[in-house]
């Protein structure tokens, strides 16, 4: 299985990254106050003093037994701070995802079926003018007309504190972070569909089911989609990783306790354990997610499978 | 039409059945019971704070942010009286006592103090609080690391029990700053019923004698805390004391703005001045025990030259810095001490901003066509107010008498790197820098930063050294006598301000916005950085 | 014959992030002439549109400072967010008092600098990896894979905090860092059009008339190449802009007092409750510019592939 190598791979590259970077999580804990003999007993304490193979070796058979070590900063088990974190960033990212996959596609298929048209102009360039946007900026205005302006919605953090955790107070907290983050990828993806939707309807089987009197929603769904769906599943892939991305500003303009605030605080502070244990997880995730595709292709169009 | 929403394909239904999951889970995280808001008298309070505490366990943590949660969950020895200024107070500690020559010091303790896990408040549980973060030996020093314990107590010797309410410290040597180091909350009480019970995971539910005690906490999310009934200053009014982590200054003013929370520390300079002139917001400002420099490499031209120190001294404008870049969060400033502090000595007239005279002083040493040099930066960090704000401006104003400076800015834990190695280690040439003080007393800040027995590896990072200013230092320090002290320290501040070791800049204010909904809240006149008294506020 | 991944095989059409893939019809990598794909491209009114937006956002960030003489480094903390169209400020002042009219000049300069180079230097090196995996095959190819997936298990924006982290916070290394980062998505481009042109009738002519590997790779291939990776560049510019602004308004970009639009727009953060119009500024630079390059990008890319 390619997933083992790639994720060592990754490990390998974010140890020795974090190692190389000056400054040491002794020394930042320490603060202002960190004289050589106060940091070199925190080192010892912290068992940063051992060669970087060993370190490294030490995280891996850890990690081969589930323990992703303790954090530095946090005090706690990385493995808890993970999930717990994974998890609040899982409820940020996967509607975030299925929104601009759905309203991606209903906007791609809408401005293919009716092309030409006014409408098909406007979704064209918005689509396109959201694709230009960075999301952090995106973001920022989200907060400032509906939070500021105009009251309506909570202007960060995941559930009101010290309230109840439910569905329901969770939907306003989640509603800003969530468009800001889907906005370019919903973008792309109609961009996708629409090109890939105006190509099926030109081939000739389609042609031929309208001249049999087929109406053109229905092959539009019944046969274009299917064709359609490769390229608009391979942009999917694509956007994993731009999601991703933008899910760590995501949650740094909104509070969001999510692991990519986690992740960047802990880099600012190398806090080794967590930013090692977070972009283990990540990379879990980025690379299933990938299988998951590649599975999908397989599906759709079975011409892919083997070339000869 | 129905038949059009049925899943036409494996695709969709996969999709579909992805959307139902994550909504499932959305509904079905793990046990949180569900809080409807308090309806009694006394409140809620909701504090946004400027990031998640790290720990519960007092010894652990060097930052602030815990801090805040700390001194609300634990008592310490003593503590700084609310009302007057730098004088101690007894807390869990009833009265105290020291030998004549400086190394015994011997505390009667309170009688009749819970801890919150209902095991007795007694002398063991001082020996055992401060042996488990100083003995290497000791079995739950392994649950540290606990990195402030050597600094601020590392000249104790011995912690002994001598009583069931009497506890004995012997020091390796005289220490004048020993007692105002007991108010620092690293020296907390812990329960050791509950450190033995919960070990590694004690950081995570903390247990002690104070007003409150930890009722949940979601890390990165929220931190609630719960009055407890049997304080022994008496219950607090507070129902219940929830702590909301808040990273960026400005979203901590919106969030007090939309009422998220209703007390926030800290908020963005212009935020403060936003909050400041609406009524329905409560502002509390104080200037305390902390100070802002830039430090110069005195073993590097021009610096070494002390006519060129005051120049760049008299080049920056402090008041336009104070208002227009920490709009009025800072009070300006021309020596290490603050206001209050013993020894802060209000007879120094001070540097004021005189561009003409740093010329003139530029071209008395040599220098009339100025020179060029780099200024270390950092983007962020604690106690920096702002950092790149500050940094720029004076950058600006010593290009404007003819100093070229280069701005390297580096991220917190990087820059500190440097600053460890030592001016010389690192070709350092100027670097700016803060100092809070958390124990008060002027011997943790002069010495460590201005006596040349603290050349690197110490803080003296510049390597200042003028013989008299060593010689005060050492007196104030065998000297037990308040007075005489503060006759020392203020001799010694004279000649540092004259010497120009650093510019001087300013000393920041502690400000705390509140809705008016909050009352009772008031800051500690000694140490206003910390929300002490939290236990006296009532909400609505 | 090896499976080759589904995401591989659509991606060999798919330009990363923003961008239509082409439909299989469109696949064809045409030979037109120069002069013919400038004609087709003036054609495109939209790919004009976003032409005279570039040009004249270059234009204005490059003469701009030299026209008008404000410095936009000189702090006035007196004069702070002073409203658009105040007396000697066209477009009012920042936080501290400085021009924004110089500023977002100065800044565009140094933006689009970054956004250039660094997808400059990602098209190179990941073209050259791509061109030697598409074309070396079997081992070779694998390896190179593998490498580049492991780059790409991370989270973007991840790579390029950790690149920073260790190199130090600046300009140049912000775009070296989204530079590394980026390279897959070019290197896999480039793999799929070098695998489906290596097996076209002009590189058996080529074998034929006793042309090495080296030169076939070099000469005939990548003439056929190189439209589509102009095209693919100039759709890339404009992520790398955002991107580099993202290192930025993190704190691990171009440092002070120089501006770029991605530390005017941190900077603008706090007071965009206070003077909107002013702290949105910087964003709008940013999507604009980001758009003139999209719209030029769009235009190439439908020259290349034939479509009017």
């Amino acid at each position: 299985m390619l997933l083992v190598p790639v994720l060592l791979g990754v490990s390998i590259v974010v140890f020795v990254a974090l190692h190389l970077a000056p400054g040491d999580p002794a020394e930042v804990l320490l603060g202002a106050l960190a004289t050589p003999t106060e940091v070199a007993s925190l080192r010892h304490q912290l068992g940063l003093d051992q060669p970087w193979p060993v370190q490294y070796l030490k995280w891996i058979s850890q990690v081969l037994q589930g323990n992703l070590g303790t954090s530095i900063t946090l005090h706690e088990s990385v493995r808890s701070l993970v999930g717990a974190r994974l998890l609040s960033t899982l409820i940020l990212t996967i509607p975030a995802f299925l929104l601009a996959t759905v309203c991606g596609m209903a906007a791609g298929i809408a401005s293919a079926r009716w092309r030409g048209s006014p409408f098909a102009a406007i979704v064209n360039v918005g689509a396109f003018t959201l694709v230009s946007m960075p999301v952090y900026w995106l973001g920022l205005i989200l907060v400032i007309v509906f939070s500021l302006r105009l009251g309506i919605l909570p202007s960060g953090g995941m559930y009101p504190a010290g309230g109840e955790e439910s569905l329901g107070s969770l939907l306003p907290h989640l509603i800003m972070p969530c468009l800001a983050l889907a906005a370019a990828p919903a973008a792309i993806i109609a961009q996708v569909t629409r090109s890939a939707v105006i190509d099926e309807l030109g081939q000739e089987y389609v042609r031929t089911a309208r001249a049999k009197g087929v109406g053109l929603w229905r092959s539009l769904l019944a046969h274009a989609t299917r064709n359609a769906l490769v390229p608009i599943v391979t942009t999917l892939g694509l956007e994993i990783n731009y999601i991703i991305g933008g899910d760590v500003l995501v949650e740094t303009i909104f509070s969001w306790p999510g692991i990519g605030q986690m992740l960047v605080q802990a880099v600012f502070s190398r806090d080794y354990p967590i930013v090692l244990g977070s972009t283990l997880a990540l990379a879990i995730i980025f690379v299933l997610v990938n299988l998951v595709i590649d599975g999908l292709y397989g599906y759709l169009d079975p011409r892919i499978t083997v070339r000869s | 039409m129905v038949r059009n929403w049925i899943p036409r394909n494996r695709f969709q239904a996969a999709l579909t059945a992805l959307f139902v999951l994550a909504l499932l889970g959305a509904l079905l995280r793990p046990a949180a019971i569900s809080r409807a808001m308090p309806l009694r008298a006394g409140g809620a309070l909701v504090v946004g704070y400027e990031a998640d505490a790290t720990s519960l366990d007092p010894a652990q943590p060097t930052d602030i942010n815990s801090m805040h949660v700390l001194v609300n969950m634990y008592d310490t020895l003593l503590q700084w009286s609310p009302s007057v200024v730098g004088q101690l107070a007894p807390d869990l500690a009833t009265s105290w006592s020291s030998s004549s020559n400086g190394l015994v010091y011997t505390l009667q303790l309170r009688h009749g103090v819970q801890f919150q896990d209902g095991t007795p408040f007694n002398a063991d549980a001082v020996a055992f609080s401060f042996n488990r973060m100083l003995d290497s030996h000791n079995p739950y020093f392994k649950y540290g690391p606990f990195p402030f314990a050597s600094f601020f107590y590392g000249e104790i010797a011995a912690t002994k029990a001598i009583g069931p309410y009497s506890v004995r410290f012997t020091l390796s040597k005289p220490t004048a700053s020993f007692l105002d180091s007991l108010t620092i909350v690293t020296s907390a009480i812990v329960s050791p019923a509950a450190v033995a019970k919960d070990k590694a995971a004690f950081p995570l539910h903390g247990g002690g004698t104070g007003a409150f005690s930890l009722q949940q906490w979601q890390r990165g999310v929220q931190l609630v805390l719960q009055p407890n009934a049997h304080y022994w200053q008496g219950r607090p009014a507070l129902n219940k004391l929830i702590f909301v982590p808040i990273v960026q200054p400005d979203q901590r003013v919106t969030a007090l703005q939309t009422g998220t929370v209703n007390l926030i520390v800290n908020p963005s300079p212009v935020g403060t001045l936003q909050l400041r002139s609406n009524a329905t917001y409560h502002l509390l400002v104080q200037t305390g025990p902390h100070v802002w420099w830039v430090g110069l490499n005195l073993r590097q031209k021009p610096f070494d030259n002390v006519l060129v120190r005051r120049a760049l001294n008299y080049a920056i404008d402090r008041n336009a810095i104070a208002q227009g870049i920490l709009y009025g969060t800072g009070a300006p400033t021309s020596q290490p001490l603050a206001p209050g502090q013993l020894g802060y000595n209000t007879q120094i007239p001070g540097y004021s901003y005189d561009p003409a005279k740093a010329k003139a002083l530029l071209a008395q040493a040599g220098y009339a066509h100025g020179f060029s040099t780099t200024f270390l930066v950092p983007t962020s960090g604690s106690g920096m107010q702002d950092p790149v704000g500050m940094g720029t401006a004076i950058q600006r104003y010593l290009g404007a008498v003819g100093i070229n400076v280069k701005i390297e800015e580096l991220d917190w834990g990087t820059f500190l790197s440097r600053i460890g190695e030592g001016a010389a280690k690192a070709n350092l040439s100027m670097w700016e820098l803060s100092w809070m003080d958390s124990a008060i007393d002027p011997a943790l800040v002069l010495n460590p930063l201005l006596a040349s027995s603290s050349f690197p590896p110490g803080f003296n990072t510049g390597f200042y050294k003028n013989t008299t200013v060593d010689q005060l230092l050492a007196q104030a320090e065998q000297s037990t006598d308040q007075h005489k002290r503060a006759a020392f320290y203020a001799r010694a501040e004279a000649q540092i301000v004259q010497d120009a070791p650093w510019i001087f800049v300013d000393h920041a204010k502690a400000v705390v916005v509140s809705s008016t909904a909050v009352h009772g809240l008031v800051l500690n006149p000694t140490f206003p950085f910390l929300l002490f008294g939290l236990r006296n506020v009532t909400v609505g | 014959m090896a499976k080759i991944s589904g995401l591989d095989a659509a991606m060999e059409s798919v330009p990363p992030w923003e961008g239509v893939p082409d439909s299989e019809q469109e696949q064809r990598v045409r030979g037109a002439s120069p002069l013919e794909m400038l004609q087709r491209l003036l054609r495109n009114r939209s790919a004009c549109a976003g032409g005279l937006i570039v040009v004249l956002t270059v234009a204005c960030t490059v003469l701009g400072p030299i026209v008008d003489s404000v410095d936009p480094t000189n702090i006035n903390p007196i004069m702070h967010l002073q409203p658009i169209g105040s007396a000697g400020h066209p477009l009012g002042t920042d936080l501290l008092g400085r021009d924004m009219l110089a500023r977002l000049l100065d800044g565009g300069r140094l933006s689009l600098f970054a956004g250039v180079v660094s997808a400059l230097i990602s098209t190179v090196l990941g073209v050259l990896l791509g061109m030697v995996a598409g074309f070396a095959g079997a081992l070779l190819d694998n390896l190179i894979m593998r490498l580049l997936d492991i780059l790409l298990g991370f989270p973007f924006i991840l790579l390029a905090i950790l690149i920073v982290a260790f190199a130090g916070p600046s300009t140049v290394n912000a775009m070296i860092a989204i530079a590394i980062a980026s390279i897959p998505f070019f290197a896999r481009i480039t793999r799929g059009l070098v695998m489906s042109l290596k097996a076209r009738e002009f590189v058996t002519a080529a074998y034929a008339l006793g042309a090495g590997h080296t030169r076939v790779l070099f000469v005939h291939i990548l003439l056929n190449l190189w439209p589509a990776i102009v095209a693919t560049l100039f759709l890339n510019i404009g992520f790398m802009i955002t991107q580099t602004s993202a290192l930025s308004f993190l704190g691990l970009g171009t440092q002070p007092p120089t501006p770029d639009w991605g530390t005017m727009l941190a900077d603008s953060e706090s007071y965009m409750g206070i003077s909107t119009a002013i702290a949105s500024l910087p964003g709008i630079a940013i999507v604009v510019s980001v758009i003139g390059f999209n719209l030029l990008g769009n235009g190439l890319r439908d020259v290349v592939n034939g479509a009017v």
